[in-house]
């Protein structure tokens, strides 16, 4: 990319040519106070928040708007920018309900972060609040609260340029202008859960976290979201390490981590919502003929299967780190013929972030020739094998074709559902327990740090580690 | 009357009976023009245009000949020409006339500002009360095509150009040239982000130029006496005669043709005939609610672009409003805040929020609960729209009010005070 030079408030620059002025300038560290411009949504300057001066302009200009030029004096805090800005965001408050206490945008709320900075303080509008609407419910995820409503049109322009569809729009004239949908029919998208992540304020909330925990209790730890093979990235949202915070569920709200590479700043409604699944049915335990063993009886009942075993299947919930690490035991050290890899079942896809193949990690293991296993293939377990699943829907085709007296390790989060099946049980660490990289439908490589600590469980990678010091040991 | 009438475009064509129908039309020296621009070349028509010294005559003033030359002269291009008669701005009835009256002067403009720039498809978006006139128009285009000044091959050259009327739906934001647009795409008329300016990006993204009727109107005069007398007629920088419309409190209120830069205190007293039963002047509104407001001592000015905007008011759509010493400068204040709220499009915050506080201030001078600061607060307010909005709407309101309350602070604390005495 081309670069021009810019000065912002009397500092040059060397910025890329196409941006905003308002880009620009974040891609400097400066931030110019807006509502409706979005970095993936193409520029509508509604808010007026953004105005700017630019030297030998007579008008303030909204930055949002306005592309950066050669030369181009910038200032962002001017007096004229600064008084400019707080007129703005005065009328802007001037109908706004202030019920901060109850919205759940509180304290990631943009009015708020900006009148800390550029508010009056001083009310001077003593009228009354024209009142609107402030709950219907847009979705089963999302309900619209217009009093809260400043019509950046964010919503309405989402939907038409990430989704390609007209779901919402304004209606009305004017002050009486409201969002909705049209007919008042449902939002029907499986990407809802972005509408309310995009409202810069608290009109469009969700209602899945609704009233669940105040914002500035939560700390965002990044990750990647498995359930498809494009990998979006994404912030798991968890209560802060305080004592009064002990009672609350460890995911409290899943968000989207902005990557322009991969997924922008959107994740579709699996994602956000059905993340938290992972979180049940775990089992902390090792099972050995219906009874729960320790690790020590754990290494021993290793240490009698390992040599021989027949097959092993690896599952594309693995780390790139795990499945190396397999394969360089498995098959190069065993010289195991039948290794194999499973994993969820395809289900649908879209031409903007859903992926038809449902794991984090089968481009890595198509790329080391190992053969995935479904519902079809006609493969019969048989003598000893030893079996890594991440599944908590989806794992009966493969347990049942086990032949009677196979000797089955499994190496997993969740309670299966055939347990009867499994001779030894391992638990493992499950998704957000993990370190490591996965590698998504286009090779791209992400690596994740684990979100939470796994203290009651080891991860697929010190469970090998152990398989690995007991092949050594002979 | 001192003018004479051959020094005036519309007037004397408004004087002869049944000028609509395109025989009679013809015979007072119509779609003459028209033949002689055909065998101009195309710059020369805009370089008379030019000399004209016209200005839009839609509000804005800006020079004609130079948003002509705006647009991309390359004929591969398809391009589009619009006529503004959506005529919303308060206090004006000019187009009007030339809408019903006068059609024929309009499609003949028409047809050789689309020769001149190169256009084959033109669309006169149109007021949606105006649905009478929007009749006489379609006749009148039908007249036309038949006598081949429009359609294909007009008076056998080769140059085709097709007129539509489209009447609008009744937003004031409408008559704001991106909104128009928006509007005749079949969407919500919303003003567009400019640049890019409807030359470069217009309707369907092409390349439009959109002209107000009066000042498409002035075409063929331009053409048949060339730019220079155009030009002229008026004063400096200010080409042609302008209709101003007259209303309010004078005794013959109307139309009237003058020189662009007639002076105000003139039309008033001498052509309006003054202030009806012998009443003070108060105040004069000078070209259409969006005009700062004018109080008695300052309407010895003359009535050009330039002159109005030096005195902190503009020429406008050219609507002149007169109240007298009984008027209530509180109820103006009304009437204009109540037509700003309710015809904000509600696109940008300042606007939509702004037009909303100051009707609530205004609401609560009349319910005797504003104090002093609150007055002073609608003239804050005002100012914090301006500047602020995509189109010119949020400069309209806060320089009106704004102007009008400042003028007239005294009025509305007397108003309170007094109020605030009885209870």
């Amino acid at each position: 990319m081309p670069k021009v030079k810019i000065k912002i408030n009397d500092r040059e620059y060397e910025v890329e040519q196409g941006l905003t002025v308002l880009e620009a300038a974040e891609s400097v560290g400066i931030e110019i106070p807006h509502f409706c411009a979005h970095k993936y949504l193409k520029p509508a300057g509604l808010c007026r928040m953004c105005l700017i001066e630019i030297k030998g302009v007579r008008k303030l200009q909204t930055s949002c708007t306005t592309p950066v030029k050669e030369g181009m004096e910038v200032y962002t805090e001017s007096e004229a920018v600064v008084k400019a800005r707080k007129e703005v965001l005065e009328l802007h408050l001037a109908n706004h309900p202030l019920d901060c206490p109850e919205c759940d945008q509180a304290g990631d709320c943009y009015i708020q972060k900006y009148y800390d900075k550029y508010g009056f303080y001083e009310r001077r509008f003593y009228i009354e609040r024209t009142h609107f609407e402030k709950d219907i419910v847009l979705s089963d995820n999302l309900i619209l609260d217009r009093e809260r409503c400043i019509l950046c049109q964010r919503c309405v322009r989402f939907a038409e340029e990430v989704l390609g569809e007209k779901l919402l729009a304004v209606f009305e004239r004017g002050s009486k202008s409201y969002i909705a949908t049209y007919d008042d029919e449902k939002i029907d998208t499986p990407y809802s859960g972005n509408f309310a992540e995009i409202c810069p304020v608290g009109a469009i909330t969700d209602r899945r976290f609704r009233f669940k925990i105040r914002n500035w209790f939560l700390e965002k730890r990044e990750s990647i979201c498995p359930l498809c093979e494009r990998g979006c990235n994404i912030y798991v949202e968890t209560p802060k390490d305080r004592p009064y915070l002990k009672m609350y569920e460890r995911i409290q709200r899943i968000s989207s981590r902005d990557n322009p590479k991969v997924n922008k700043s959107f994740i579709c409604d699996r994602g956000r919502y059905e993340l938290f699944e992972l979180e049940d049915n775990r089992i902390y335990k090792g099972i050995y003929e219906m009874e729960e063993v320790g690790w020590q009886k754990i290494k021993k009942i290793l240490k009698q299967h390992l040599f021989t075993m027949d097959t092993v299947i690896l599952s594309a919930w693995m780390t790139n780190e795990e499945i190396d690490l397999a394969l360089s035991l498995f098959k190069d050290f065993l010289s195991i013929k039948n290794i194999y890899y499973w994993g969820k079942k395809d289900g649908d896809e879209d031409n903007i972030l859903i992926k038809k193949d449902k794991n984090p990690n089968s481009y890595y293991l198509n790329s080391k020739k190992v053969k995935r296993l479904s519902s079809k293939s006609r493969l019969v377990l048989k003598g000893s094998a030893i079996i890594f699943g991440d599944f908590f829907d989806d794992n009966d085709f493969l347990l049942s074709k086990i032949e009677d007296n196979s000797f089955i390790i499994m190496i997993t989060p969740y309670i299966p559902s055939n347990p009867e099946k499994v001779s030894l049980l391992i638990p493992s660490a499950n998704f957000f327990e993990k370190e490591g990289s996965y590698t998504n439908f286009e090779g791209r490589i992400q690596r994740v740090d684990n979100v939470f600590e796994a203290d009651k469980v080891k991860s697929e990678f010190e469970i090998l580690k152990i398989m690995e010091s007991i092949l050594r040991e002979r | 009357m001192t003018e004479k009438l051959e020094n005036k475009i519309f007037e004397p064509l408004l004087a002869v009976e049944g000028i609509e129908y395109i025989e009679v039309y013809e015979e007072h020296g119509g779609y003459k023009a028209l033949r002689e621009a055909l065998k101009m070349k195309r710059d020369e028509i805009i370089e008379e245009v030019k000399n004209s010294n016209l200005r839009g005559r839609g509000g804005a003033g800006f020079p004609a000949g130079m948003k002509w030359s705006f647009m991309p002269m390359d004929d591969k291009i398809e391009k589009f020409l619009i006529v503004n008669a959506d005529e919303g701005e308060p206090g004006t009835f000019k187009d009007k006339y030339i809408l019903s009256r006068l059609p024929h002067l309009l499609i003949e403009g028409m047809a050789i500002t689309a020769y001149a720039v190169g256009i084959k498809k033109g669309y006169i978006y149109i007021r949606g009360e105006y649905e009478e006139y929007a009749q006489i128009l379609e006749k009148a285009i039908e007249e036309a095509r038949r006598k081949k000044y429009i359609g294909k091959n007009i008076l056998g050259e080769k140059f085709t150009f097709n007129i539509v009327v489209h009447r609008g739906a009744g937003a004031y934001i409408c008559g704001e040239e991106t909104a128009l647009i928006e509007s005749l795409e079949g969407k919500r008329g919303h003003p567009r982000l400019k640049p890019p300016f409807p030359a470069n990006a217009g309707l369907y993204g092409k390349p439009t130029l959109i002209n107000n009727v009066e000042t498409i109107a002035s075409i063929p005069a331009i053409i048949k006496n060339k730019g220079f007398w155009f030009a002229s007629l008026g004063s400096q920088k200010n080409g042609g005669t302008r209709l101003f419309g007259v209303s309010g409190k004078v005794n013959s209120p109307g139309i009237y043709e003058l020189p662009m830069g007639t002076n105000l205190k003139e039309i008033i007293y001498n052509y309006a005939d003054g202030i009806k039963n012998n009443k003070k002047l108060k105040a004069v509104i000078p070209g259409g609610i969006s005009a700062p407001i004018l109080k008695a001592d300052e309407i010895d000015i003359p009535m050009d672009f330039d002159s109005l905007m030096k005195a902190g008011s503009m020429l406008g759509s050219g609507a002149i409003m007169v109240f007298d010493e009984n008027d209530s400068m509180l109820e103006v204040l009304r009437i204009m805040i109540n037509f700003y709220h309710h015809e904000s499009c509600g696109q940008c915050a300042p606007c939509r929020y702004g037009t909303d506080v100051i009707k609530k201030l205004v609401d609560k001078i009349f319910n005797k609960e504003a104090t002093e600061e609150d007055v002073d607060l609608i003239i804050q307010t005002a100012q914090s729209i301006i500047g602020k909005t995509i189109c010119p709407f949020g400069d309209a309101v806060g320089m009106a009010v704004g102007t009008l309350v400042r003028k007239f602070r005294n009025e509305i604390l007397d108003f309170l005070r007094e109020e605030n005495a009885e209870s």
